[in-house]
């Protein structure tokens, strides 16, 4: 998360080399996906600033959280993109606050177990995602915010509905 | 000029030297200088436009001075010049450039010392005395002492600060000097260093000197000795580890000819022994010398128990470890750690890229770290490091999931119910937040909220809902609840338990049937009105789950409708009975419904007249049972049960009752009865009809009643009674048979003086006979009872056999019967001791002074104890009569007085053995004319019971003769005499006296 420039497939080469070689069995990835993946939901219920009833204009920095209208359903590679970009984002957030902290180091989590899993299902290597338009982090840190943890909750929403089943690349 | 740097590299010293000595005495000398941080090539005049400053210089005589420049840069270059100031006229030197690293030189090496390397050469090693920063070169000189040549050998040095010494030279007496310079640069050699002795070097060296270890590990020590400068063979040096234990042959060997090695396999942590922390090793000769140096290994416990934790939330993972304060004395520990991107590698290992997490120390040694935040999923390989001036320990690492070591929240909105119908103990709750996994739960419960009640403990079998029921015993209890649970998968924990929930109590279901009742009715003389009250007992617990809220009277009279009065409190009602029948129905209600099983009872005025009861007898079994009897009158069908009432008469007590089935005939009943107090039981049949006519009894019944086949009356009361008549009937054949044994071996009156107007048909005759002697005993314990006597007696005719062994008051010849016409005494009552003795003998009673008696014997020809009447040391010559010891003592050195009228003779003045009584009180005849001797024998314990009385092998002889009388004196005769006068009426009879204790004070007394 300090540095999400850095390749994911790298962390993925990280994460088998440090498991030392022992077959990591996708059952158990995909089960410790989707917990982290519920726990995080949990997570952002609990930090939730505000409810999002109104629609904010002036985000587009922020990502959406659901899929593409009419797109094709998002498989793990969105996901992780669409992970890296959030976990940019809330990288970005002012102050020291430990749960975003926490949430942060979830994300990251996240995204390396769905790695694993994307590398167990034999899914391309995901490429780096498109730099986000600018977010007004200093303008308006609490919007952003806000927006932010709502979004990433639904985009979270899709990844544990995706990890049902036997999860696309 | 000569200028360097001092080792310490905080002064340039530059030394002049004058050429011409006769300068004026009023020359002053300054070195003026200026630094720069050009290089040395780079510098030129133009940098004296900065800062010149000047130090002056010290000259000690005519021929040299010395500049000292303090702190000088050592990346400086510097450009000096020197000024002569004589008679006001001041002279410059040329211009100088120096830059210091160029001319440093080094401290002389110090520390000189050998030491042992690791492969068993000695190394002399040496250290500077100041750090510098570049490394050094070395030089060594070795001298032969004078007298051993001049020669020197130079050996050149790099980098090292040691150098190895081979054996030739360590014998020689050799001394070294080491020196040093720069090794990459322009410098100065250091002066020599102090010179080192090679023969006066260390006596012991070890390899390694000191170390650190940790426990488990193995490790190998080296030693060389030197005795007075001359090499100790290897294999003549054994080991011991703190000069207390010597280590085995076995862990030594010979690494060369002057180096022993020894290995410790499986070290373990040092203790700390007062201030040492170490254990100390020693290298010692075999004959058990050993020098004083040793080396020091230091042994640390580096088993560290790491477990982690991670709270509910799932944000913080806290990691204990407690550490052994030995080790804690020895150095410093941290915890280190390494995160993976994700898992944990099968062997995890300790990382150059660890981080140290700051621990707190808590109680008893253990620490605690927290990690927050955490990444759940990432590996956490941890392990501890031990800091020690001698090197640094790792404890084996362990690597930890922090999604694995969670310690759930507790499960939430806990409820807990006792159904109904099913009476189960339902437990329902909510899984607490952040629980991502599968759990698994257990629920505690216990009846009650009493701290002292124990937890019973269930586990929820898995899948695990929200919910449980658990199958209990009692349902109409509150029941506290707590449930907790864990994560299914990984080494997690349990949670706390829940915040506790209680049950209610609560209806679990209608009564089962209503409760039996009774009536008793009371009439109104004057209103001539009948009330009746009817009394019901309180269901029990089985009957109403859980409670009876009210009952309810139900009643039906012919031909009007039923009504119902309802009765919240209490288990009585009393209502007025109006007509001939009235049908009373009590039912029980709680919340859950209405009893469908209720016992109804008619009252009739008609029915009660029917005399069904024929007999009514009640038995008192004892103060907690009656049993109540009854026949019946025949062709009085329909009965459908009995009431039992009773009461108390003379106490103001409540009627009791009970219903009997109909088939019944007799029945217990438990009651606490006070067996003085009168009752009074009544039987009523109850028909269908009605209540019949009662008969009552108000007094228990004498005799047997047959009990059926229930109790146990039947079988005890008839050996109760048969061991009763047996007991009678011993008791009496018995006495019979001892009255008659008695009597016959009573003296017979007519033939004994003394016994003259004693009447021995009366029972109180003998009882004085057999009463304790009226003078105190000298002795204790004293007399026996009577009955005691009677007890051990045993009475038969002489029958002039010897006892054997140490018989008690045994002479070998007793009197036979023809001898008993020599005195009635003797002649009818043969008291044979040997009955006496031998329960001496068998120890019975030893204890409590022992049975002593008297007897009479004749004095005629053929008793044995007569004929030796006329032994020099005879009877006679040891008997004497009580209250006169004096004279005692002039007969028989082994006669005491005992008491009036008996004297305790020791036979033959053997200490220790039997003590005699004598006694002549009764006597109506002269002793000396009838030959009469009054004869006791006692034991004096279990340890002198081999008592004797009179041994004929000994020549001591206890029975007097007349003859034997003449040698007493006429004092003695006169007591004698007067002692032997009659008594009142008091017959002689055999006294039965203990003086087991006197006696043998009596003997000490001797």
């Amino acid at each position: 998360m300090r540095c999400p420039g850095v390749s994911l497939w790298a962390l993925l080469c990280l994460a088998v080399a440090v498991a030392g070689g022992r077959p990591v069995r996708l059952e158990r990835v995909r089960a410790d996906a989707r917990a982290l993946t519920r726990t995080l939901s949990t997570r952002l219920q609990q930090l939730q600033l505000f409810p999002l009833t109104l629609r904010i204009t002036g985000l587009e920095g922020v990502p959406e959280g659901g899929p593409p209208d009419g797109g094709v359903p998002p498989g793990l590679g969105w996901a992780a993109q669409r992970l890296q970009l959030f976990q940019r984002l809330l990288a970005a957030l002012p102050g020291g606050d430990l749960r975003l902290a926490q949430v942060a180091n979830d994300l990251e989590n996240l995204r390396s177990l769905l790695a694993v899993l994307g590398a167990l299902l034999g899914c391309p290597a995901p490429r780096d995602p498109p730099a986000a338009p600018p977010a007004p982090l200093a303008e308006a840190p609490h919007t952003v915010a806000g927006v932010a943890l709502a979004r990433l909750r639904g985009c979270l929403d899709g990844v544990a509905a995706r990890l049902e089943g036997v999860p696309a690349c | 000029m000569e200028c360097w740097i001092r080792g310490r590299l905080d002064l340039l010293v530059c030394n002049l030297q004058l050429l011409k000595l006769d300068l004026r005495a009023d020359l002053k000398v300054n070195l003026l200088y200026s630094g720069s941080e050009l290089s040395l090539g780079a510098a030129s005049t133009s940098s004296l436009q900065g800062t010149v400053r000047v130090a002056p210089c010290a000259c000690r005589d005519q021929a040299s001075c010395q500049c000292l420049v303090a702190t000088p840069g050592l990346n400086h270059t510097y450009l000096l010049w020197l000024e002569m100031v004589a008679g006001g006229t001041a002279l410059g030197s040329p211009l100088m450039a120096l830059q210091p690293t160029d001319i440093v030189k080094p401290e002389a090496p110090v520390k000189l010392h050998l030491e042992l390397a690791e492969k068993g050469q000695v190394k002399l090693c040496w250290s500077n005395p100041a750090p510098l920063p570049f490394p050094l070169q070395h030089q060594v000189r070795i001298s032969a002492p004078p007298g051993h040549g001049d020669s020197q050998q130079m050996l050149q040095v790099v980098l090292e600060s040691s150098m190895a010494l081979d054996n030739a030279l360590l014998d020689s007496p050799c001394s070294v000097q080491v020196r040093s310079r720069n090794l990459r640069g322009p410098g100065f050699w250091s002066d020599w260093s102090t010179p080192y002795n090679l023969t006066l070097g260390a006596q012991v060296l070890y390899f390694p000197a000191r170390t650190l270890a940790r426990a488990g590990s193995s490790l190998s020590f080296l030693c060389t000795v030197r005795n007075r400068s001359q090499p100790v063979a290897a294999r003549e040096l054994v080991w011991w580890l703190n000069l207390a234990e010597p280590l085995p042959a076995s862990q030594t060997s010979v690494l060369s000819s002057r180096v022993s090695r020894v290995t410790l396999p499986e070290l373990r942590a040092s203790q700390p022994r007062g201030s040492f922390l170490y254990s100390a090793l020693y290298c010692c000769h075999q004959s058990r010398q050993c020098h004083h140096t040793y080396a020091e290994l230091y042994v640390v416990d580096m088993d560290f128990n790491i477990s982690c934790e991670t709270d509910g939330y799932l944000t913080k993972m806290t990691c204990r470890w407690s550490a052994n304060p030995t080790t804690l004395l020895l150095g410093s520990l941290q915890l280190r750690y390494h995160r993976s991107q994700i898992y944990c590698s099968d062997f995890p290992s300790p990382s150059p890229n660890s981080e140290v997490k700051e621990c707190l120390l808590q109680r008893n040694h253990s620490y605690e770290c927290t990690f927050q935040p955490i990444f759940l999923l990432s590996g956490y390989t941890l392990w501890i490091e031990f800091k020690h001036s001698l090197g640094t320990l790792q404890s084996s690492p362990t690597c930890v999931i922090p999604a694995d070591v969670v310690k759930p929240l507790p499960p939430s909105s806990v409820g807990a119910e006792v159904t109904r119908n099913t009476g189960l103990l339902n437990v329902s709750w909510s899984q607490p937040v952040f629980a991502s996994r599968g759990l698994t739960f257990q629920i505690r419960w216990k009846a009650g909220s009493r701290e002292e009640v124990p937890w019973q403990l269930y586990e929820v079998p898995n899948p695990a809902g929200s919910w449980a029921g658990i199958r209990v015993e009692q349902l109409c209890v509150e029941y506290v609840v707590q449930v907790r649970c864990r994560e299914l998968e990984g080494s997690g924990y349990w949670s706390d338990w829940s915040r506790a929930a209680q049950t209610l109590v609560q209806d679990i279901r209608a009564p089962v049937q209503g409760p039996e009742f009774w009536r008793m009715v009371s009439e109104d003389p004057a209103g001539k009105q009948r009330n009746v009250t009817l009394l019901w007992k309180p269901l029990m617990q089985n009957d109403s789950l859980c409670s009876v809220s009210r009952y309810i009277i139900k009643h039906q009279t012919p031909g009007n409708p039923s009504w119902e009065e309802f009765v919240d409190h209490g288990t009585s009602w009393t209502f007025p009975w109006m007509e001939p029948t009235h049908t009373v129905t009590i039912l029980a209600m709680n919340s859950v419904g209405i009893s469908a099983t209720n016992s109804n009872l008619t009252l009739s005025q008609q029915m009660s007249t029917v005399d069904a009861v024929q007999s009514l007898s009640a038995y008192l079994v004892n103060s907690t049972c009656v049993v109540v009897v009854w026949s019946l009158s025949p062709q009085i069908p329909g009965i459908k049960s009995f009431v039992i009432e009773w009461r108390n008469l003379n106490q103001e007590e409540q009627m009791k009752w009970l219903r009997v089935p109909p088939n019944l005939r007799k029945y217990f009943i438990y009651d606490h009865f006070i067996l003085v107090e009168k009752y009074q039981f009544s039987l009523y049949p109850v028909f269908a009809g009605g209540v019949g006519k009662a008969r009552a009894t108000e007094q228990f019944a004498q005799g047997g009643f047959e009990t059926g086949s229930t109790g146990s009356l039947h079988v005890v009361l008839p050996i109760v009674f048969s061991t009763s008549v047996l007991l009678l009937g011993a008791l009496l054949v018995s006495h019979q048979r001892m009255k008659k044994l008695l009597w016959e071996d009573v003296p017979n009156p007519k033939n004994c003086s003394w016994a003259q107007g004693v009447n021995f048909q009366q029972p109180e005759t003998l009882e004085h006979l057999f009463a304790k002697h009226p003078e105190p005993m000298s002795c204790e314990p004293l007399l026996l009872e009577a009955e005691m006597v009677l007890e051990d007696i045993s009475i038969t005719r002489t029958s002039g056999k010897e006892e054997p062994g140490d018989f008690l008051g045994t002479d070998s010849t007793f009197p036979t019967p023809q001898d008993s016409e020599c005195d009635s005494a003797c002649s009818s009552s043969h008291f044979q001791s040997s009955s006496f003795c031998r329960s001496c003998q068998d120890g019975e009673g030893a204890a409590q002074g022992d049975l002593r008696y008297a007897t009479v014997i004749s004095s005629c020809a053929s008793s044995g104890l007569c004929r030796r009447k006329t032994g020099p040391r005879s009877c006679l010559g040891s008997c004497s009569l009580g209250q006169h010891p004096i004279v005692l003592g002039a007969f028989c050195s082994a006669a005491w007085e005992v008491g009036s009228g008996a004297l305790l003779v020791l036979p033959g003045c053997q200490p220790g053995r039997a003590l005699s009584l004598l006694s002549s009180e009764g006597f109506s005849e002269p002793w000396h004319e009838r030959s009469l001797c009054y004869l006791g024998v006692t034991a004096l314990d279990k340890g002198h019971r081999d008592l004797l009385l009179t041994d004929s092998s000994r020549g001591t002889d206890l029975l007097t003769e007349g003859e034997g009388l003449q040698h007493i004196s006429a004092s003695v005769k006169e007591f004698i005499q007067s002692s032997l006068k009659p008594k009142g009426t008091v017959p002689y009879v055999p006294q039965f006296r203990m003086a087991a204790a006197k006696g043998q004070q009596a003997t000490e007394k001797k």
